[in-house]
């Protein structure tokens, strides 16, 4: 990088530390520093809510699967904003006038403590090994892309978060989001226009978007009604339905983010800023894939965008398969350059016919180099031993570093390292809470200090800052580890919801009732993922629909005996 | 009250439109 992007890049990263550092207001007592004594506004609140899902793998995976699979994925989102809705006529009202600190002390105001134990813990496992994740996916890109060393990658992505959320608790975190988000943002605007502006001078946007169209990278509705294919319309409104309300509404990382706002309706009302806005910022993340996408169909793109895995195959024995592999790519590069050329023309001559044959040439072509591209990344994963290579996370940064002015290119990788660090603040502010008020506070020191459970509270932040950097740093050697605990947490998203719709629905509902029900409908997930095809999306749906009915069976022979 | 349920009028209100523009920007380029 050139210095000056070294100084924007010390500069945004030092800026945002100290920042957060400032806002230590409030954060003397353990009201302030869990809740900011619920005085953030609804808006802040809100953006905090969105800033801690964005995380650096939205900016580099997302992106990247924009480039590949173009719109699909928006269809996730459907049911989102209807989410927020449920949520803010159920749970959000029961959290906030419960004066809870975690949406699992809630449990136990209605349940029993084993029933709040259980699911802090399994939040405490699942979101402990999915902070090591948030560092660890971009700085395993960004280190390759770059040349540094992975464990200061990893630790300056990390550590910048670790300190402002000790020191400033959620009132950092937060302020920080806010600041993180616009940054985000702006990054993304700066490159959709810069991919826009490398369309040569006669291909408009519109032409753009009909090339992305024809090769299927414009499709936002799939009404297909198959279960194993979690990209459809009916998976992205009623499974996605139940995995956003279990996220939302029961994910200590986002629950403590609108407890900190100053009433009901102000809490109720950062969700729905969520509603508002979810989709057209995921719409921003994929269209800049497909612009990319374009932009690349016109300016010739380099087989792999990795360039420490394309350096490794052109010097090693693979190499003649490689030079073989870049000849292929060359030409099928120029014919769909053509072919996209000649479909902008038909559209310019308003010729249908010439217009529908020109976006079937169009398709074939793109499928070639499609093609080409899936082979090298084959002989990456063969010449590696790397099963897990994909080439998709290169996209965006290569973009970046290729095509970008000297100071945007700064500013774009402080965006990536920033989005990673924004989320594992969020992630360490609410991991700490769990821990101190669901287990130190509730089994270990019940009546403590304000001053000793703050001192507590920072030392646990700390401890999962550290875990998530170890994690982080020993990523690639624990990979399959990582793999099993995101399928294992996968497995109670939607249980945990259920024990939710129990514990507000369902007066009659127990406390065994719930515990069981839960324990029921984690089993039910894995027995669903292990033996059938069902798309992850629908594993919620079953594991919330399978406590509630055992919950319910359980209840009612227990009121009976 | 009042505002809230203002308030998801509005949510569904721009989500069914967000939902026809994407089908629409389908429909148009295909």
């Amino acid at each position: 990088m050139h210095p000056i992007d070294w100084a924007v890049l010390i500069g945004f990263v030092a800026w945002i530390v100290y920042d957060g550092l400032k806002r230590t207001r409030d954060s003397h007592e353990i009201e302030g520093y869990f809740l900011a004594k619920r005085s953030i506004p609804w808006w802040a609140a809100g953006i905090s809510v969105m800033a801690t899902q964005l995380s650096a793998i939205t900016m580099i995976g997302t992106t990247g699967q924009g480039y590949n699979d173009g719109l699909r994925f928006i269809q996730f989102y459907y049911a989102l904003p209807i989410a927020m809705i449920v949520l803010s006529m159920t749970l959000v009202p029961f959290f906030y006038n419960s004066r809870v600190y975690t949406a699992y002390e809630y449990l136990e105001h209605r349940f029993d403590a084993k029933t709040r134990s259980f699911t802090s813990l399994l939040f405490l496992i699942s979101r402990g090994m999915s902070c090591g994740a948030i560092v660890s996916a971009p700085a395993v890109v960004l280190s390759l892309v770059l040349g540094w060393n992975l464990t200061l990658t990893s630790l300056t992505i990390a550590m910048p978060a670790v300190v402002y959320t000790i020191f400033g608790g959620v009132q950092a975190v937060t302020w920080t989001d806010v600041k993180i988000m616009v940054i985000v943002v702006f990054g993304m605007l700066a490159l959709v226009a810069a991919a826009i502006l490398g369309f040569p001078a006669d291909v408009s946007v519109i032409d753009g978007l009909s090339i992305a169209s024809a090769t299927g990278r414009l499709q936002t509705f799939d009404f297909s009604f198959d279960l194993t294919n979690q990209y459809t319309f009916w998976s992205g409104t009623i499974a996605a339905l139940f995995l956003f309300c279990s996220y939302f509404g029961t994910d200590q990382s986002q629950v403590q983010r609108y407890l900190t706002a100053r009433s009901v309706d102000e809490a109720s009302h950062s969700l729905l800023v969520s509603a508002y806005w979810k989709i057209p910022l995921q719409l921003l993340v994929l269209v800049l894939g497909v612009l990319v996408f374009v932009f690349y169909v016109f300016n010739p793109p380099p087989l792999l965008f990795s360039p420490v895995h394309a350096e490794r195959l052109t010097s090693g024995s693979d190499a003649p398969a490689y030079a073989a592999l870049q000849a292929e790519f060359d030409a099928a590069f120029a014919a769909r350059r053509a072919a996209a050329t000649e479909l902008a023309g038909a559209r310019a001559a308003g010729d249908p016919g010439r217009r529908e044959s020109a976006a079937r040439a169009l398709q074939q072509r793109d499928d070639a180099v499609q093609s080409v591209r899936d082979r090298a990344a084959a002989l990456v994963r063969k010449s590696t031993n790397d099963n897990s290579f994909t080439d998709v996370n290169y996209i965006i940064p290569g973009f970046i570093l290729s095509e970008m002015p000297v100071g945007l290119i700064g500013l774009l990788i402080v965006a990536i390292i920033m989005a990673a660090t924004d989320s594992i603040a969020g992630e360490l502010n609410s991991l700490s809470t769990a821990t101190v008020m669901d287990f130190y506070r509730r089994h270990y020191r019940v009546a403590g200090t304000d001053a000793h459970y703050l001192a507590v509270s920072r030392l646990a932040t700390a401890f999962w800052g550290l875990f998530a950097c170890v994690i982080a740093v020993w990523a690639v050697e624990l990979g399959s580890l990582i793999e099993v605990v995101n399928r294992f947490g996968s497995f109670f998203y939607g249980s945990i919801l259920g024990v939710f719709i129990l514990a507000v629905g369902f007066p009659r509902a127990t406390g065994n009732g719930a515990f069981l029900g839960l324990v029921a409908g984690m089993g039910s997930v894995g027995l669903a993922a292990s033996f059938t095809d069902l798309a992850f999306l629908w594993h919620n749906v079953v594991g919330a629909v399978a406590v509630v009915v055992v919950g319910l069976i359980v209840s009612e022979v227990e009121r009976r005996t | 009250m009042l505002l809230m349920r203002r308030s998801y009028t509005l949510v569904v209100v721009i989500w069914i439109a967000e939902l026809i523009g994407l089908y629409a920007l389908q429909q148009y380029f295909s």
